[in-house]
């Protein structure tokens, strides 16, 4: 235990070390902010983002930058990307509904029945680590009942610890399955955003098939196919065409 | 027979018909020829032995007059001729009719009804002429001029007529238009009553103007001398557009005669006059230029706006005032609506309405309470009042001043009454401001960490780990020496606690406490009453169990036991750790026998 506390003490500062330039800066960022001065908060939050830190108040931050300066669909991007780190982040999601409503296409919300929609809220706002650890723990508590079982239940009655090792294993399967959904989620994501202006969308990965729409900057879409050059998305309200990959920017 | 009876019947008819072919019914008129001014008496007259009996005739079908009222009489006349009385009674109804209009009119037939019989008369036909047909009333003394050369004219119409003076007679819809209605007469006047209200189809009207008493002046008109008196004064806003006319007024004037001798008391008579009919052209407004704040005001206006004070505290009241003054339809404009200000609160305005001159000119004052509700700067801003000017056929636009107010924190908090509290309502929509976390962390997925997948590893190792625990433990079960080990340690704990702790001190009182111990213990094992006597737990023993050493051990162990308490020379304190031991291993052999 004292070995484990020195081992401690001597990386914490290290630890703090690192953190504290990161966090200098990003008190450079924010103080940047403040001053109105957004090209520079921009770029300074950039370059924490670019030491590979991954941190949705950054994203975020980045965001609303973007969105001072007026770049719409950067902005829906980091906003997006923040929501990606924290799913619960609220202030995120409140100016992403706002960016979005700036942008020159009107965009639906794909349409769910309340039921569906509040469960898919709801486990959206579930943070990936919490399913993580929620399976972690109800594996420990599979672990600990088999245990009791094989040293204390040996040659007596099992149906009690039978019947609670099975309730907990149906719970640890069911985080299991969302952790892993969650993960999948965060590795997989096929959420892209417009960033160039004015985007044309067509039926086949080359400009010489047959336009499909016309879409701009700010739209949310969701990228199915990847040919050279050229990817196959889709729309919220269900329209799918091939756009150039220089056109828009994964979430991911 | 049957033939009597028939003809009886016929000469009873004949009878009746006789009867009622007395009555008889005739119409006739004062005159043939009337004048527009004039009434004309038409009288309907049934004469017969029973003409009060029929009905009273009705005037259906009249046409081109006004029906003013009918009256009654009826007179009754008897006669002798050669000895015979006959009676006649006359009953006559007599309409006053007023012409309506000129030209040939016919008075309709009047039917009587009689014992089931109709009774109609003949048609009349009546000239209608302009004017009046009957010799005008001599006009006032005053009014002769002496000495003048013009001859004052005999004619109705010269002497008395209303004239109706209209400000313009074309204007634009919207476009207030008085109009005074003069009534010139050289007349002695006695009673003036306005005769029937015509409609003023597409106005709106409003009357600005009626005389409480008789009022005339003497006035020139046409270069002849006339009493002159306002009849009535009204305001018209034309509805529509198109060729709209105003109505005649009619006015009920009772005329004096002057006596002609001694014995002439003079009379009235009743003269019934109209103003002419007068065309107004209303054109619309155009559409072309209107500005979007135009609420329909015509006219010509200017606009002004102040505040009673520009420094106040919040909570306190100040008064903006916006004064519309100029001529027009003041009753048709809007006032332009309160400015909308963030925590300045504007009361319901309160609207006057300073009109004269037929309510055409004057000013509106809309003035209103603000409140600042919060310390500040506000700018009250320029509100803007649109009109058409018929004058120079364009739309203007007046605008207020703007007007800033310095507030100061009030020295009490403005709290609105319940009823009046504010509703916060969002002022701009704006992104979140950025968020600035205590330290910036990166985030990672715990799926990704191999130290989540180590404490998983972990976990699952436990699983075997305690499967070769409880091997381990079956193995020591199994084993005699580990089990009596175990049996000795919970019986000294139960039984000889206190004797280990003598034998550790080699104390004599040791032995008392070993036999105490252990004839509970084998008292607890084989069921029988704890502080039995030794010889009764011992005889117990023997017959419950089937090694003979054991008994032996015990028996042996116990006669140590008395020897040591009882026996002078018998405690010896070296060979307590044996016998220690001893007890032990009796004890925990005694356990491990199924009893």
């Amino acid at each position: 235990m004292r070995k484990l506390m020195i081992i401690f003490t001597l990386i914490l500062p290290l630890l703090v070390g690192a953190n504290s330039t990161i966090d200098a800066a990003f008190q450079r960022g924010v103080t940047a902010y403040e001053n109105q001065e957004y090209q520079e908060a921009l770029d300074i939050f950039l370059q924490i983002q670019e030491q590979g830190i991954t941190n949705a108040d950054v994203a975020y931050n980045i965001g609303n930058c973007y969105f001072r300066l007026q770049n719409i669909g950067l902005a829906i991007l980091y906003y997006k990307r923040a929501l990606r780190i924290n799913p619960a982040h609220g202030p995120a999601e409140k100016n992403l509904r706002y960016a979005m409503e700036l942008t020159v296409d009107k965009q639906h919300p794909a349409t769910e029945d309340a039921f569906s929609s509040t469960v898919s809220r709801s486990f959206n706002r579930i943070p990936a680590n919490a399913l993580a650890i929620a399976a972690l723990i109800l594996f420990a508590l599979i672990v600990i009942t088999l245990c009791a079982m094989i040293i204390f239940w040996r040659g007596r009655e099992k149906s009690l610890p039978t019947f609670i090792l099975t309730i907990i294993i149906v719970f640890w399967i069911i985080a299991l399955f969302g952790a892993n959904l969650k993960w999948r989620q965060f590795h997989h994501d096929p959420t892209a955003v417009i960033i160039a202006d004015t985007v044309m969308g067509y039926s086949g990965p080359n400009a010489e098939y047959t336009r499909v729409f016309t879409i701009h900057e700010g739209m949310i879409c969701q990228i199915e196919r990847q040919e050279e050059g050229w990817s196959l998305i889709k729309l919220s309200n269900g329209l799918g065409g091939w756009v150039e990959n220089t056109t828009f920017a994964k979430v991911r | 027979m049957k033939q009597r009876i028939i003809i009886l019947w016929i000469l009873l008819l004949a009878c009746s018909v006789a009867f009622g072919a007395e009555l008889e019914v005739q119409s006739y008129v004062d005159r043939t020829t009337v004048g527009l001014d004039d009434y004309l008496k038409f009288t309907v007259e049934v004469t017969g032995s029973k003409a009060n009996k029929a009905s009273i005739p009705s005037l259906s079908g009249l046409k081109g007059f006004r029906n003013l009222g009918a009256s009654t009489s009826s007179s009754s006349s008897y006669s002798v001729v050669n000895g015979k009385m006959t009676s006649s009674v006359s009953a006559s109804t007599t309409f006053t009719l007023q012409p309506l209009a000129t030209g040939e009119q016919i008075l309709p037939p009047v039917s009587v009804q009689f014992k089931g019989k109709t009774y109609t008369t003949k048609p009349i036909r009546i000239k209608v002429k302009e004017g009046s047909t009957e010799p005008a009333p001599p006009v006032s003394q005053q009014m002769q001029q002496r000495g003048s050369t013009h001859q004052s004219s005999d004619k109705l119409a010269d002497n008395m007529f209303i004239i109706a003076d209209v400000s313009q007679k074309s204007v634009y819809k919207s476009q207030p238009i008085t109009v005074d209605f003069y009534l010139y007469t050289k007349y002695d006047v006695r009673n003036l009553s306005f005769g029937e209200e015509s409609s003023y189809s597409g106005f709106w009207k409003e009357i600005t103007y009626t005389p409480d008493h008789i009022n005339f002046r003497r006035t020139t008109y046409d270069g002849q001398l006339f009493n002159v008196m306002r009849l009535r004064s009204i305001t018209l806003l034309p509805t529509r557009s198109g060729e709209l006319s105003i109505p005649p007024l009619e006015m009920l004037i009772d005329v004096t005669v002057p006596a002609r001798s001694f014995f002439d008391f003079g009379s009235t008579k009743r003269y019934t006059i109209r103003s002419k009919k007068i065309p107004i052209k209303v054109r619309d407004i155009p559409l072309e230029g209107r500005p979007e704040s135009y609420s329909g005001a015509v006219g010509s206006f200017t606009i002004k706006s102040e505040i009673s004070d520009t420094q106040v505290k919040s909570g306190e009241s100040l008064t903006y005032t916006i004064t519309i003054s100029g001529s027009g339809n003041f009753s048709n404009i809007e006032p332009p609506a309160m400015p909308d200000v963030n925590h300045l609160r504007f009361v319901e305005p309160e609207i006057t309405n300073d009109v004269s001159s037929g309510g055409v000119k004057g000013s509106k004052v809309i003035r209103s309470l603000v409140i600042p509700e919060e310390q500040g700067t506000y700018t009250i801003p320029a509100l803007s009042f649109a009109y058409f000017d018929p004058q120079q056929k364009a739309y203007k636009v007046l605008k207020t001043a703007t007007h800033t107010i310095n507030v100061d924190k009030g020295e009490t908090l403005y709290i609105p009454s319940a009823g009046a509290q504010n509703v916060v309502h969002i002022e701009g929509a704006d992104i979140g401001f950025i968020q600035i976390p205590d330290t910036v962390t990166s985030f990672h997925l715990y799926f990704d960490a191999a130290g989540f997948w180590l404490i998983w590893l972990i976990l699952a190792l436990c699983i075997p780990a305690a499967v070769i625990f409880a091997k381990e433990q079956e193995k020591l079960r199994g084993n005699l020496h580990y089990q009596r080990k175990r049996l000795a340690t919970r019986i000294l704990k139960k039984y000889l606690k206190q004797a280990t702790e003598y034998a550790q001190n080699k104390d004599s009182a040791f032995y008392t406490a070993a036999q105490t111990g252990l004839l509970t213990y084998l008292a607890d094992v084989l069921h029988i009453a704890r502080g039995s006597t030794a010889d009764a737990v011992l005889l117990e023993l023997k017959s419950r169990i089937d090694s003979a050493t054991l008994y032996q051990r015990t028996s042996s162990m116990i006669e140590r036991c008395n020897q040591a308490r009882f026996m002078p020379g018998g405690f010896a304190s070296e060979n307590i750790p044996r016998d220690f031991e001893l007890l032990k291993e009796i004890m925990a052999d005694i356990a491990k026998l199924k009893l």
